[in-house]
């Protein structure tokens, strides 16, 4: 009896082993086949169907390559569109019924550039500053700005608010840079030695430039910037007062950027006025236009050219640049923006009293509710659904003259477009009025390359690649329009990936978008998913007193007591897996674009065993492959894991669906080794000790 | 069986059904009442096949005479015992064939041609002598003495039998395979797992003639090689495993079980093991896992159980009705079998019919007969009058097959290109009444609570697919929703493990084939022609009709209606929980449905 067998895989007259199954054949022809039930180790189980590939021959159809044993004759297609079509319904069906964050909702719902919160609040907590701030600038180059200046859209989707509140996250890492500052730091990583030799010209140093130039060096790209302004920092440093962000902390992180990393600037230098766009382009390889949006939009209002009137983002210009600015006693700001707000809170700082007017509702205002609270705890005015019209000389001062407005139905912005209400016509009296409705890019320097109707560049997908230009890239609010300066980094960092690409010769596609499977919003989630956790306090921090603000342009935000971020940083509830970066599921997924979201229904709910000090099991997350149940049973002769329930509600437990402790299990790990996901997982201190020594 | 010794002999049928009619107690009022006549017998068969006359009572007279009569109850003992011990006239209600009056037939009768059943209801099944009296055990004692394994392998081949558990699987071939793998201990086995709603052929023949199946395996036993043997029988058969035990103790005391059986040199154990109500069970690798010891999950073939099966040694497995056959073809020869039915499917096959059938119970047929012959002859169509629908073939695995199609053969190919299955021979029937939605979502609500959990595609798809079922008979269906259906069916269908997950997409696939515009009204509509489905239906009072009897009044568990007695009465729709109670008590036609 012949020992070997003919087939035909892909098309390929080959000849294997009697006995090897199509994954095994595969794998020596180079083939990856995805697999989650399978495990060399165990029998077969052919429950995931994941490995499917398609027999021609015979009885045919499709059938698990895990399992399925090559035979004289077989004809066994390995990757058609049917096959990789079934590989991801099977991927489809178990993400539906998979109940788990890969990555925590702070960082995969909340913060724009997807900052590891879960892992840096983790070594904070052991005071391992230095590596906290380094993965936090594996996404954003400054943690001790943002720190101070983000708004902390991570803090409104913590679950710990399920418990008490929020996680204090965004003043940790201004915490963690301190720290890492008192040890020395902030200790960058270093660039590659060799330079790629190719050169890319940034212009805007702001938060996106920076972070671009940031991320293009530990490429090994050679970075040259231009800054118009004496310094660099764009927005954050000239329009955002130094009692948000004092400047010695931009002064910080911006400097090493540029000294640790070596990135040649050029200040006070505006590309268009004293070096030209086109030679730019030419001497470039890449040119990154992040020049941010800082021209004020004016509201085409009477009035508006008159002495005492101006734009707030002058003003915040002025002020960081230590001009002297007059505003008077009466200040009426009109715009609901964190412009406006600043330009409100500066104006009752240099003493006078502010008015704000906006013409929609509080809930409509771009400005982060946390800035409009600390301008109406400093005294400022905040007069919603109140809309300029005129503006008038009277007397020595001024006169704004405005109307009330109010709600009707939603516009194209999702918004509700406000209404004249008939004769409500009121004016103030005022010494100087700051427009801040808005600002846009000013991109005439760019002369002969086309901006769109909004007067901003059209891109490539995902890739920030202009289209007008495959060299020219786009970061940053002069693509976005004015936001956070949170997006604006974590633009940058994927247009330095675009840009990588481009330079070396790939398909310019941006960062890999991220699988992450989700369990649902806030409102959704069970009880029993926070049963083990005791409500506590959340440290606030401590804020200079209001009646101490006049006059001067200290930090509002005290300085972070060391113990008290130590607690708060345990406060975490760790909601992002302990396992994502060895979760089989969360690879295939990836690779096979798998949707969690294709098929609505029921799904399993949380349901954990910690019983044991060692083997953590998340029935919630196992995907009921059995391979733990196989481990348990053939490496170990064990028995200790089984199943129970049946169709849907089948579920892996331990034996009589005891407590995994009070089974004879040792905790030998050999159900850890095979888990696909984390069904059955090590303990987090265990896992840290293996992974990390 | 047939001698009556001079008595009367009064045969009441004490099969699971007719117990459940209340055979037991007509049994024990006859008993109690026939004790002062000592010209009278009082004896029991099991299930003859006509459910819709239980509980049935046979009157044989020394004369030759025989009267079958049905629906007769405890509470018709004193009216009927009288004239049945003096053979005076009966009551003609109760009548269903009197050998007197031989125009008289019972039409569900027609048409039958029954092998299997050819005892069921005639024989007492607690007692080996009338089955032995019927020829029962010559087929084994002609093999053992004149025939090799090869001989009566090649008689199985000849006879065309193929497996009757549903997949049609030659059965000559199958114990084929399992003679050829060389092993020193092999296991014979009977699937008696019967577990589709609506299908109980295994259980009447194994409460009937239990002597019957066991013959069959061991002939089977004898031609494979194989020494031991199990019953796999659901535990929710109480009667089937008692009148089991009985005819094994019966068996191995008259040396037809156990060792060298009748003094051959051939030796067959048998025992029983009883399932735990897992309907995965019944495939035969989780079946095998089960009588293991382990969970009844199935596992991937090959190997097929004929080269590893029951701890690893090669095992046949054969359904009851298969094994049942198998005494007949031996006793008359495969030429004789195979005269019946149609080129690719040979002999007879049971059905059971049930539904909305004007007579259901248990018929045995050639194959090839139409599927109409079944329905309206046999089973005299539907039991409303309403006009009928469909009918499913096949139980969950099985499709719906539309009246268009009724004069499809029944044979293993032509109900396959249906859509449906032959099956085990579940035989479910729908008239107008019956919302062809719902009854997909009956079937895969009973798929995904039986799938074992193994496979993604059975334990999460087939849950998907009822969700999305459950959407539309809410009347939250979208379009897509049927193209969704039909793709996750499909990926159901080629990416499960098993024969159950393989065909639980059938019901949807058959409906949307044929009933698709039934779909699109749920959907589009939102209109449920069959007033089935709650919450596409209002229930209100109609009327013109009402005479305020109050009986709706009475009955509403919700107190959603309102009025007084001789008034029109009102349903607050508010309220309303669409239960249907006003529907069913209101005798003037004066709730409208729908």
């Amino acid at each position: 009896m012949s020992n070997k067998v003919n087939v035909t895989i892909d098309g390929k007259a080959l000849q294997f082993d009697a006995g090897t199954t199509i994954l095994d054949a595969a794998k020596t022809l180079g083939v990856e086949i995805p697999t989650l039930c399978h495990n060399d180790k165990l029998s077969h189980y052919a429950g995931c169907w994941v490995c499917t590939v398609e027999q021609k021959s015979g009885r045919g159809g499709m059938v698990p390559s895990c399992s399925t044993k090559l035979e004289n004759g077989m004809v066994v297609e390995l990757e058609n569109k049917k096959v990789l079509e079934s590989r991801k319904a099977s991927l489809d069906l178990l993400l539906s019924d998979h109940f788990g964050d890969c990555y925590a909702p702070c960082n995969q719902k909340g913060c724009p550039a997807n900052i590891d919160i879960q892992g840096f609040l983790f070594l904070e907590s052991r005071g391992m500053y230095k590596e906290a701030a380094n993965l936090i600038r594996e996404k954003v180059p400054f943690p001790n700005v943002l720190g101070r200046v983000c708004p902390r859209p991570c803090e409104e989707v913590c679950r710990r608010q399920k418990v008490d509140k929020a996680v204090l996250i965004g003043i940790q890492k201004r915490h963690i840079a301190e720290m890492e500052r008192l040890e020395g730091g902030p200790y960058l990583p270093k660039p590659p030695k060799n330079s790629t030799g190719k050169k890319v010209t940034v212009i805007g140093a702001g938060p996106a430039g920076l972070s671009a130039a940031y991320y293009l060096r530990l490429q090994g790209h050679e970075v040259t910037m231009y800054e118009r302004h004496p310094k660099h920092g764009g927005m954050l440093r000239y329009g955002i007062p130094y009692y948000r962000l004092p400047e010695d902390v931009m002064d910080l992180e911006g400097d090493a950027i540029i000294k640790q990393l070596g990135v040649t600037i050029h200040y006070k230098t505006e590309v268009g006025k004293d070096v030209d766009f086109d030679k730019i382009m030419q001497n470039s390889d890449a040119v990154l236009l992040s020049v941010g949006a800082s021209r004020a939009t004016p509201m085409g209002i009477k009035g508006e050219d008159l002495p005492g009137v101006f734009s707030g983002i002058d003003i915040l210009e002025r002020l960081a640049k230590y001009e002297t600015v007059d505003l008077g006693k009466r200040v009426v700001v009109a715009g609901g923006g964190s412009t406006a707000m600043d330009a409100a809170r500066a104006a009752v700082r240099l003493g006078a009293k502010a008015t704000i007017v906006y013409r929609r509702s509080e809930k409509e205002m771009p400005a982060h509710h946390v800035e409009v609270h600390d301008a109406r705890d400093e005294g400022v005015d905040i007069q919603v659904l109140t809309n300029p019209t005129k503006i008038e000389k009277s007397g020595k001062g001024l006169k704004i003259t405005c109307v009330k407005m109010e709600l009707s139905e939603p516009d194209e912005s999702g918004r509700r477009r406000p209404v004249v209400v008939a004769g409500s016509e009121f004016s103030i009296e005022a010494d100087s009025i700051i427009m801040a409705i808005g600002q846009k890019t000013d991109f005439s320097f760019v002369k002969n390359k086309a901006v769109n109707k909004w007067g901003l560049f059209d891109v490539k997908g995902n890739s920030y690649q202009t289209t007008v230009d495959p060299k020219l890239f786009v970061a940053g609010d002069c693509y976005n329009g004015p936001d956070l300066a949170v997006r604006a980094v974590a633009d940058a960092r994927k247009v330095a990936q675009s840009i990588n690409q481009f330079l070396t010769g790939k398909e310019v596609v941006g960062e890999e978008s991220r699988f992450s499977s989700y369990p649902g919003d806030l409102g959704t989630l069970p009880p029993e998913m926070f049963a083990a956790f005791k409500a506590g306090t959340r440290k606030e921090i401590d804020l200079l007193p209001v009646n101490k603000r006049v006059g001067n342009f200290n930090e509002v935000e005290q300085k972070c007591a060391k113990p008290d971020m130590t607690v708060e940083a345990k406060r975490c509830l760790e909601c992002g897996c302990n396992v994502a970066d060895i979760c089989l599921l969360k690879k295939h997924s990836q690779v096979y674009n798998a949707d969690q979201a294709l098929f609505e229904g029921a799904r399993r709910t949380f349901k954990t065993d910690y019983s044991h000090e060692k083997i953590k099991i998340e029935t919630h997350k196992c995907i009921n492959c059995n391979a733990c149940v196989r481990a348990c049973e053939e490496v170990k002769k064990c028995n200790i894991l089984g199943n129970t329930g049946r169709g849907f509600s089948t579920r892996i437990a331990p034996m009589m669906n005891m407590p995994l402790s009070q089974t004879h299990c040792d905790g030998c790990e050999e159900c850890v080794n095979v888990c696909p996901t984390a069904g059955v997982r090590l303990n987090r201190e265990v896992y840290l000790m293996k992974v990390h020594g | 069986m047939g001698k009556n010794n001079g008595h009367i002999r009064f045969v009441v049928g004490l099969g699971s059904c007719g117990i459940a009619a209340g055979a037991k107690d007509l049994y024990e009022e006859l008993a109690a009442k026939m004790k002062s006549h000592p010209a009278a017998t009082l004896t029991h068969t099991s299930c003859n096949g006509m459910c819709f006359k239980e509980p049935i009572l046979e009157v044989f007279y020394p004369d030759g005479n025989h009267l079958m009569l049905g629906n007769i109850h405890k509470k018709d003992v004193d009216k009927v015992l009288e004239p049945l011990l003096t053979q005076k006239p009966v009551d003609e209600k109760f009548v269903i064939e009197n050998s007197l009056q031989p125009d008289k037939v019972e039409s569900f009768r027609l048409k039958q041609h029954k092998i299997v059943l050819e005892n069921c209801g005639v024989i007492d099944p607690d007692d080996i002598a009338p089955y032995l009296e019927k020829g029962g055990y010559t087929a084994l004692k002609k093999v053992l003495t004149s025939m090799t394994f090869e001989q009566v392998i090649e008689e199985m081949k000849a006879s065309g039998l193929r497996g009757r558990g549903g997949a049609g699987f030659p059965t000559g071939m199958k114990w084929q395979f399992a003679r050829n793998t060389q092993s020193e201990k092999k296991y014979m086995i009977c699937n008696a797992d019967e577990g589709d709603p609506g299908a109980f052929m295994d259980r009447a023949v194994l409460e009937s003639d239990p002597h019957r199946v066991i013959e069959g395996l061991i002939i089977g036993g004898y031609a494979i090689g194989a020494h031991y043997g199990y019953i796999y029988v659901r535990a929710e058969y109480p009667l089937a495993i008692k009148r089991l035990k009985i005819a094994i103790t019966q068996a191995t005391e008259r040396n037809l079980l156990g060792d060298n059986i009748l003094k051959s040199d051939f030796s067959f154990h048998l025992k029983i093991k009883e399932g735990a109500g897992a309907f995965v069970c019944g495939e035969e690798t989780a079946l095998i896992a089960s009588i293991e010891g382990e969970r009844g999950n199935p596992r991937l073939r090959p190997p097929f159980p004929a080269v590893s099966g029951l701890w690893k040694h090669p095992t046949n497995i054969n359904n009851v009705e298969t094994l049942a056959s198998v005494p007949w073809i031996i006793n008359n020869g495969s030429a004789a079998y195979a005269s019946y039915g149609t080129a690719k499917s040979k002999g007879t096959k049971v059905f059971s019919v049930a539904g909305k059938i004007a007579k259901g119970g248990l018929v045995e047929v050639d194959m090839g007969i139409p599927l109409r012959d079944i329905i309206y002859t046999i089973g005299g169509g539907t039991s409303s009058g309403k006009p009928f629908k469909a009918v499913q073939l096949g139980g969950p695995s099985g499709g719906c097959i539309p009246e268009r199609l009724l004069d499809t053969p029944v044979d293993y190919e032509s109900i396959a290109a249906t859509g449906a299955i032959m099956g085990s021979g579940g035989m479910v029937v729908m008239d107008a009444d019956t919302c062809i939605v719902d009854v997909a979502k009956f079937f895969l609500t009973f798929t995904q609570k039986e799938s074992c959990g193994k496979c993604t595609f059975c334990r999460v798809g087939t849950t998907r697919l009822l969700e999305i079922l459950e959407r539309i008979a809410a009347g939250k269906g979208v379009m897509e929703d049927l193209d969704k259906l039909a793709d996750l069916s499909v990926k159901v269908k080629d990416l499960s493990l098993c024969g159950l997950g393989k065909t639980a997409p059938n019901p949807i696939i058959t409906t949307i084939k044929y009933f698709r515009d039934e779909y699109e009204e749920h959907i589009k509509d939102k209109k449920c022609r069959a007033a089935v489905c709650k919450d596409l239906i209002d229930f209100a009072v109609v009327e013109k009709e009402c005479t305020g009897c109050h009986a709706c009044f009475k009955n509403c568990p919700v107190k959603a209606i309102s009025g007084t007695a001789k008034a029109v009465h009102h349903i607050d729709q508010k309220i309303c929980i669409k239960c249907g109670m006003c529907y069913e008590v209101c005798k003037f036609n004066a709730i409208f449905k729908g």
